[in-house]
């Protein structure tokens, strides 16, 4: 080492002087050691700074951007909901909101304590709320909401001590008429970790509020707008140094809904009365009175599919979900005990459609070409034919002499069972189409395709689907005549949503044709300007033979007159001026007490509306549901309500 | 050898200098080392610049700056200072420094802490840090014992001794509380007793003890949390990335974006939005990273090592023991500083508030490293003959 040799060249030089002694150069021998671990520091902290700022500097660089550099989202409001002629139903307000932003609270105690005692909110539930939102960074996580003008001034006096805790005014949900049309409108809440990554792009965020039901829900994106963003440069105590860049929110577009509000006010008010009445007769077969568990009506314009009102009970007030519905209201409404408030029993209630039904099976009859409206029948209220000799069925009364025409408007059975048997034995000869394929064409058995978050199928049996329902029990998985004959008076396992059963009707309405239904009229801008349209929507048309169309119809608009089973219903209705055609309908759900039915279109000569209502467990359609049907066409057709509706006893 | 005897022995004889002039011409200025004081001037200057870009954006923007230069002024007059006697008086006036440095960290006990700490002694131009004054003190002590010893090696009682005066000043700076100084001093201690010729069997003790006396300090919770704290994120940085490990991670972040040629003088992000706290005293380094990146940093551990190896060779070339040791006590005290700060700021070496060497922001440091920097020089000056 060159120093080494220079310190020993001195030593030799400098003898004459001074002569080191030994300890001396003990001490020389380790301070070059010495020496020698500061030049391997010196390597290693070179190496590390090397490694940081030139290997990885980028990562570094990217760091410190995200440092520098926050986003802050400006909310769009979110968009109006109207009825069709534009009146309010949902808007928005400002509520006071308690929020926290998590890497600033950090999970201290002390002052998730504080806020606790102050909002009166368990300390459990705060943390919870915070370890729930995903994204531990930026984003605000909502505490609380609508707190009072006192706990909001009290939030931003005391920022010290509340570090993390910031109180905001933030916009919510207003449901101006509390439950009007709430399975329609559906509700809000904090989208979940499952749906958040189903929709990527970043329209969505963790803690964001989104439709969950209804057509909240199905018009999310368009209802929510886009949501500004607003760049800053902040110092390392979040305060505001510089603007980097801002874009403007746009707010969402208001929906407007073909639901007229008045008109929703009436089938709610008519089916909560008849579901109430119901309650009140005895059901001489259960032995109790009937329990009106569950009701829907919907009301559609059959020319344009367009939904003017559709309800569904029990209901609920949607103002409990603005800003997070508590627990313990969330379990009452799913509890079955409560019969489910939240489900739409409009289109989530698959039955039976009973009598309703028998329309279909009475124009596969006149399409096949094997019954006339004239074909004569018996009925002694016992059917004993064939395969049914020792297990009668029954009609629900006795009809004696009877045809094709009259057997629909006084809805014997008899006569469907002749039919019914008819079928089967020409299905398994295997001649013309079987009653299920008739059943189809009236678009059963699947979704009518309606804009709203929840619907089912309902069901039209037949031998491949009983087959496969039946995968493990060998013994159930025959087709019996019982079979066909139970679906021709719509019983057995068809079954059907009220909703399908009104598009059904209003396919025969609409001489054959059927329009999807649906809630959307418009999208609108803030300036009122139309951004999306509805558009009629042809799915599909029955190719039958029109007069036979036209024999139906003719049956049903006597179903509300003379001998017909919904007549004493409709005593005092001004028929001549609004003809109705309708069909009552009596299902039968094992177990329970039956549900009602009422489905009819008017003015029968040019159909402007289909009503269907549907009581579970609420009697005989003639006395339950036919009373709802006529309370909501008078208030359709503003024909003055007179006093107590006669009851047709039923069928 | 008695210390009187070796006195007159190795006493140069000089003619006392009757004036100013007389003293310069006996200054041997041919020999002073130019480079050392280059270097240790040059990171002065390259620190004041940091600190003025760390600083600028406040309200009084020159604020530091001045003050720095005011600082610098009179370090560079302690720096002349420290060159114009003989180095061997100092062991005459050991005791006497040592027990002065004493009673100052005492007296520092009673002014008002600033921020959490009894640091300082508010004078007139600057607040004196006597935990500063006392590792020069410590150190001149430690030579002077070493050079006194009988013996060529080192007697357990030597070590005794040695240990007794080391640990007064680590513990009274310990209490201020200034872990950081504490620990240097200690350091400091360590190493010139090793270099000085301690046996192996009373390092390895000395060694077991610390441990032993680390782990009381810790179980009995005489540490401060947030010193456990500062100790336990450097183990796991993510621990606690916004309290504890918030220094540290700012700080690598701030480096490690510098890249290549920095952000530019004034551009530190992280600098001027204070995301690194204390960037112009302890974290200054971070400001060089950031600001001058790659380029910036290796200058300055270039100047460091200028600085090092200058202050190396005079160790090594003095012409006595007691100049060996006050040089090599000198060279530990600022490596290790330098080490550990800059670890500190990288990530490899835990956050214990240690200051830069030079470049950090503060007078007392300053002055008594150009102090420093004016001994090195006088001891490198006066290892040739009077008058070659």
């Amino acid at each position: 080492m060159n120093i080494r040799k220079k310190v020993n060249r001195m030593k030799l030089s400098e003898t004459s002087y001074y002569r080191p002694d030994m300890a001396q150069e003990s001490f020389q021998r380790r301070i070059t050691m010495f020496g020698l671990f500061i030049i391997i520091v010196f390597s290693v902290l070179f190496a590390r700074i090397w490694f940081m700022q030139i290997v990885s500097g980028g990562e570094y660089k990217k760091e410190a951007e995200g440092n520098r550099i926050r986003e802050i989202s400006l909310e769009a409001p979110r968009g109006r909901i109207l009825d069709r002629s534009g009146d309010v139903l949902v808007k928005n307000r400002s509520s006071l909101a308690a929020t926290v932003i998590p890497a600033e609270i950090l999970k201290d105690e002390e002052v998730i304590k504080r806020l606790s005692r102050l909002l009166g909110i368990g300390e459990k539930d705060i943390k919870e709320k915070i370890e729930k939102s995903q994204d531990p960074n930026k984003r605000a996580v909502l505490i609380a909401s609508d707190i009072s003008e006192d706990e909001y001034t009290y939030i931003m006096e005391h920022q010290r001590e509340l570090p993390g805790v910031n109180a905001e005014k933030k916009p919510v949900r207003e449901y101006v008429y509390g439950s009007l049309a709430a399975h329609v409108i559906g509700y809000l809440g904090e989208i979940s970790s499952e749906s958040l990554e189903e929709k990527e792009g970043e329209k969505y965020q963790a803690g964001d509020e989104i439709g969950l039901d209804g057509v909240e829900a199905v018009y999310d994106e368009d209802l929510r707008g886009e949501v500004g963003k607003y760049k800053i440069e902040v110092d390392a105590s979040g305060a505001l140094v510089n603007d980097i860049s801002i874009r403007e929110p746009r707010s969402g577009y208001n929906l407007r809904l073909t639901i007229d509000k008045d008109a929703q006010m009436v089938v709610e008010e008519a089916l909560k009365r008849e579901m109430d009445l119901a309650r009140t007769r005895y059901d001489p077969e259960s032995g109790e009175n009937y329990k009106a568990t569950g009701g829907s009506a919907v009301v559609l314009n059959p020319r344009n599919g367009e939904i003017i009102a559709m309800a569904s009970y029990p209901t609920l007030d949607l103002n409990k979900f603005v800003g997070g519905i508590d627990v313990k209201t969330w379990n009452e409404l799913n509890d079955p005990k409560n019969n489910e408030p939240l489900s739409n029993k409009a289109t989530m209630s698959e039955l039976p459609p009973g009598s309703t039904f028998k329309v279909v099976t009475g124009l596969a009859a006149l399409e096949e070409g094997t019954y006339t409206m004239e074909s004569p029948f018996r009925c002694d209220n016992k059917y004993v034919k064939g395969a049914f000799e020792k297990t009668p069925k029954h009609c629900w009364s006795t009809h004696g002499n009877i045809n094709l025409f009259t057997g629909i408007v006084q809805s014997c059975d008899i006569v469907f069972y002749e039919i019914g048997y008819d079928f089967y034995n020409r299905q398994i000869n295997q001649e013309g189409r079987p009653l299920w394929d008739y059943s189809s064409d009236f678009n059963l058995g699947k979704k009518t395709g309606v804009d709203l978050a929840s619907e089912y199928d309902g069901r039209v049996p037949n031998p491949e689907w009983k087959k496969q329902f039946n995968e493990n029990n060998k013994e159930y998985q025959v087709w019996w005549p019982g079979d066909t004959v139970n679906m021709a008076i719509g019983q057995g396992d068809l079954l059907a949503t009220p909703l399908q059963m009104a598009y059904l009707y209003a396919g025969l309405a609409n001489d054959g044709k059927f329009i999807r239904p649906h809630l959307m009229k418009s999208l609108e801008d803030e300036d009122g300007k139309v951004q999306k349209e509805a558009r009629k929507e042809v799915v599909s048309e029955l190719t039958y033979d029109k007069e036979h169309l036209d024999q139906v119809s003719s049956a049903l608009t006597e179903v509300v007159k003379g001998k017909g089973t919904a007549a004493k219903t409709f005593e005092g209705f001004p028929l001549n001026a609004i003809p109705v055609a309708g069909k009552t309908g009596t299902s039968e759900i094992i177990s329970k007490q039956t549900t009602a039915w009422f489905v009819c279109y008017a003015p029968a000569n040019d159909p402007k509306y289909v009503v269907a209502v549907a009581i579970e467990q609420g009697g005989h359609g003639g006395e339950s549901a036919a009373p709802a049907a006529r309370r909501i066409l008078e208030g359709l057709f503003q024909i003055e309500t007179q006093g107590e509706i006669p009851r047709s006893p039923g069928d | 050898m008695s210390r009187h005897k070796r006195k007159t022995e190795f006493s140069p004889g000089l003619v006392k200098p009757r004036n100013f002039k007389e003293l310069l011409g006996h200054i041997p200025l041919r020999r002073i080392d130019k480079l050392l004081i280059m270097a240790a001037v040059g990171i002065a200057l390259y620190g004041t610049l940091m600190i003025y870009s760390a600083t600028h954006a406040g309200d009084n923007p020159l604020h530091y700056l001045q003050k720095q230069l005011i600082f610098l002024v009179i370090a560079l007059i302690a720096m002349v200072l420290g060159t114009t006697f003989d180095y061997r008086k100092l062991m005459s006036y050991s005791r006497v420094i040592y027990g002065v440095s004493i009673i100052l960290l005492l007296v520092v006990l009673v002014f008002p802490a600033k921020g959490g700490s009894h640091r300082w002694i508010p004078l007139l131009l600057f607040d004196l840090q006597p935990s500063e004054l006392v590792k020069l003190a410590v150190i001149v002590m430690l030579a002077t014992m070493i050079t006194d010893r009988r013996s060529e090696s080192c007697s357990n009682l030597d070590f005794l001794k040695a240990l007794g005066i080391v640990l007064v000043p680590v513990f009274l700076v310990f209490v201020e509380p200034d872990l950081g100084t504490s620990i240097s001093i200690f350091i400091i201690f360590l190493f010139m007793i090793i270099i000085g010729g301690a046996r192996l069997k009373q390092v390895s003790v000395l060694g077991v003890g610390t441990i032993g006396a680390a782990a009381v300090l810790i179980q009995f919770g005489l540490l401060k949390t947030y010193q456990l704290n500062r100790l336990m994120v450097f183990i796991k940085p993510d621990l606690d990335p916004l309290h504890a490990g918030y220094n540290l991670t700012q700080s690598k972040i701030a480096i490690g974006s510098g890249q290549l040629f920095g952000k530019g003088l004034f551009q530190g992000t992280q600098t001027n939005l204070k995301f690194i706290p204390a960037h112009h005293t302890d974290f200054i380094f971070s400001v060089v990273g950031e600001e001058l990146g790659f380029i910036g940093a290796a200058m300055l551990l270039g100047l460091f090592g200028l600085l090092i190896w200058r202050g190396f060779k005079i160790a090594l070339t003095a012409k006595e023991p007691f100049g060996m040791m006050m040089a090599t006590g000198i060279l530990i005290m600022l490596f290790f500083q330098i080490m550990v700060n800059i670890g500190m700021a990288i990530g490899i070496m835990p956050v214990t508030g240690i200051t830069l060497p030079f470049m950090s922001y503060g007078g007392s440091s300053l002055i008594l490293n150009f102090f420093c920097v004016g001994l090195l020089v006088n001891i490198g000056m006066r290892r040739f003959p009077q008058g070659s």
